[in-house]
């Protein structure tokens, strides 16, 4: 047996730390002592170090937070909660210029059945029959009967009250949870701008469709160019006025004449934005933005700004409206037929369709196109709602084409896109395409593109200033405000030819014409014919008067003074 | 010496461990703080909302007109002539211009704070008696000068 000696040239210690085998000989045992005392102090204060610089770093931490950050501000989550959205999964808040909410979400509770975990179905039933008493019972009986399923909806979009009693049924099988459910404070009022969204909020109509992607994403609420107050007024009187004249439907629009806002658009008959399924084909089609019309003699302005603006008429000079007036297969005629020369203004007053014909003639038909594509009539809008439609027109534009075109019969365009493009016609020439949005006041006005000079636009102003005193548009001379503008009667496109039974009475106009702030449109589609009217159903007798009334009631709205009327002229 | 400087560190580890915790409890405490104050907060902004929301289908502008039309006799829409700058709104004559819209009778005594505050005694204090609205919209409709409340 041998006995163990240990193998200094394996000590740990000394192998650690590379120590040589002279420094730690056994005959040597104070040295090693001294040696062994050094390094546990040195590993003491190692230590000792780490944990110091540990804790220190936590202690700086502390103070940093609790000091030097606090100081800076609120933690972001904060920050977040009071100026930020409460809740960025949903889906952000349409207001109208003034602020008005249009749409917004909630929060609301949907009750949910988890089949296989129900325990009574007959009383579950029984009391969810006397809670909801619309609901298909039969119909939720098969579903909760099925137990493999664990997700059926039983009711969504419950109020309080409906809640708390399906609570107190005290079923294990039936839960809750909280929905976004999408709130349209001003109903059908604003239906055809706003439009709507599905069960689960995504937008399907209106701006709700067309800045869904944005809506969606929570940011700071669309602030919309409409103002409540004004629709209200525009969808009133036109109302009005479809009842009266017995009319399926109209459309009215109000822009500014500078920025091309719109403050008002209203499609008649409208719908209830919470259950457009149930809403007919007629409530749902936008009349202002979607349908496209040949609008008639409204058309005539553009025609006499083209006209004007190329230097092919001038506007003191007369044109002979002896009718009528053939071109190729087709007889041009006039409402007020008359023999021999008529000047520029008493052809517009009259709304000669030989007038017009011979001065878009003069024009020629490229430039005639030309121009009408400048004013955007030509291009689908770019209205930020979803029911855009593209514009019709000839795709053979020529002389009988032209002739057609300059009373407004072949061009097929939506009612706002003619209001649009009115209003650069009158607002010294500046073509801005029309927004809902609303523009920030203190910005600068974008340059827009010129389309006619401003030397020609107050050409044209004087002219309709002259249709609504002395002409058709005299229906529309609203008290106390100097309006201009012009009448349009169309017989309506039906199977290949024109029906004289059908027609489409429009009026388009500006106020004050001298300055135009304001630009408004009002259609009526198929009026009827009233004894208060003379048997007549044309837009000077259908369109003009609720046109009058709306710029009564809307102009003080919009801070327009009363015009006073210079020595000499009548009110 | 050794002994000393170990207690020291000791003490110093102790005092450290024992703030470390109340820290951490504390930031506990104040994140579950600012839990339920930002759902409280979200709470509050979602009645907000459904009162804002309320308030907007209260205002329909077809409501609001058929209640002026039912109670607010005389009362009519902007005309033309209803927006005028400033300097064009004549000034009022001197004989047509109120004197005291509303007065109150004065009480016939001093009251002392702690009068004041017993409830036998407000409705002897004139600027605690509650206004009549009906007194102040005959008023109005009647153009008196000086409304005087009535007990």
């Amino acid at each position: 047996m041998t006995a163990y000696t240990p193998d200094p040239s394996t000590h740990v210690l000394g192998a650690n730390l590379g120590q040589s085998q002279e420094q730690i000989r056994p005959g040597n045992p104070a040295k090693a002592t001294r040696h062994a005392r050094a390094i546990s102090s040195f590993r003491l204060w190692l230590l000792g170090v780490v944990f110091f610089g540990l804790f220190a770093w936590i202690g700086v931490k502390i103070v940093h937070l609790a000091v030097i950050a606090e100081a800076r501000g609120p933690l972001k989550v904060i920050e977040y909660v009071l100026d930020g959205p409460a809740d960025e999964h949903r889906r952000s808040r349409v207001e109208d210029r003034v602020g008005r909410i249009l749409a917004d979400n909630v929060y609301r509770k949907a009750a949910y059945a988890n089949p296989s975990k129900i325990q009574d179905l007959d009383s579950t039933l029984a009391g969810l029959a006397e809670i909801f008493p619309d609901m298909n019972i039969s119909e939720l009986a098969s579903r909760l009967s099925d137990r493999n399923r664990s997700f059926v909806y039983v009711r969504r979009g419950l109020t309080p009250q409906q809640e708390q009693a399906v609570w107190n049924l005290g079923e294990p099988g039936l839960n809750f949870l909280s929905e976004q459910h999408r709130v349209y404070p001003k109903g059908n009022l604003t239906s055809h701008v706003v439009g709507y969204n599905d069960i689960d909020t995504a937008g399907l109509a209106g701006v709700e469709a067309y800045f869904d992607k944005s809506l969606q994403q929570g940011v700071a609420p669309l602030q919309l160019s409409i103002d409540v107050g004004i629709q209200h007024v525009v969808a009133e009187e036109l109302a009005a006025t479809i009842n009266h004249f017995e009319a399926p439907a109209g459309a009215a629009i109000l822009l500014d004449a500078n920025t091309s806002e719109v403050l008002s658009l209203v499609s008649l008959p409208d719908f209830d934005p919470y259950n457009p399924a149930s809403q007919s084909q007629a409530q749902l089609r936008n009349r202002a933005t979607y349908e496209t019309y040949e609008l008639g003699s409204v058309f005539k302005v553009f025609t006499l700004a083209a006209a004007l603006e190329s230097g092919a008429v001038q506007l003191d000079e007369e044109i002979d409206v002896t009718g009528p007036l053939q071109i190729s297969r087709f007889k041009i005629k006039d409402f007020h037929p008359h023999n021999g020369k008529m000047d520029i203004k008493t052809i517009m007053s009259e709304s000669s369709n030989i007038g017009a014909a011979k001065m878009a003639l003069r024009v020629g038909n490229r430039a005639q196109k030309r121009f009408l594509n400048s004013l955007g009539l030509l291009t689908p809008s770019e209205i930020e709602v979803q029911e855009v439609s593209t514009p019709r027109y000839p795709g053979n534009w020529k002389k009988t084409q032209t002739v057609t075109i300059s009373y407004g019969h072949g061009v097929s365009t939506s009612p706002l896109q003619v209001a649009n493009a009115f209003a650069a016609v009158v607002n010294g020439g500046v073509y801005r395409p029309a927004t809902l949005v609303k523009r920030d006041p203190s910005a600068p006005l974008n340059d827009g593109e010129r389309v006619i000079s401003e030397r020609t636009s107050a050409m044209v102003r004087d002219v309709l200033d002259y249709v609504v005193k002395e002409g058709t548009g005299g229906n529309a001379d609203a008290e106390g405000y100097r309006v201009g503008g012009k009448t349009g009667t169309a017989d309506k496109p039906s199977r290949g030819a024109y029906n004289e039974d059908a027609r489409i009475a429009t009026f388009l106009g500006a106020f004050p014409i001298d300055d135009p702030k304001y630009v408004l449109l009002v259609m009526v589609d198929e009026p009827i014919p009233q004894e208060g009217t003379f048997g007549f159903a044309t837009g000077g007798w259908v369109a003009a008067p609720a046109f009058k009334r709306i710029v009564e009631r809307t102009a003080p709205m919009l801070g327009l003074e009363k015009v006073v009327p210079a020595e000499g002229e009548s009110d | 010496m050794i002994r000393v400087s170990y207690i020291l560190w000791l003490a110093f580890f102790m005092a450290l461990i024992i703030a470390l915790f109340q820290v951490k409890y504390t930031v506990q405490q104040v994140g579950e703080r600012r839990d339920a104050t930002i759902q409280q907060i979200d709470e509050t902004k979602e009645r907000v909302r459904k009162l804002q929301l309320e308030w907007e289908q209260l205002n329909q502008p077809l409501r609001l007109t058929k209640l002026s039309k039912d109670f607010l006799i005389d009362f009519q829409e902007g005309v033309a002539g209803s927006i005028a700058p400033v300097e064009q709104i004549p000034v009022r004559p001197d004989n047509l211009r109120p004197v005291a819209f509303l007065t109150i009778e004065e009480p016939e005594q001093a009251f002392t704070a702690e009068a004041l505050n017993s409830p036998d005694n407000l409705h002897d204090v004139g600027s605690l008696r509650p206004i009549h609205a009906p007194d102040l919209l005959n008023a109005l409709i009647s153009q008196q000068n000086t409304v005087v409340l009535s007990e």
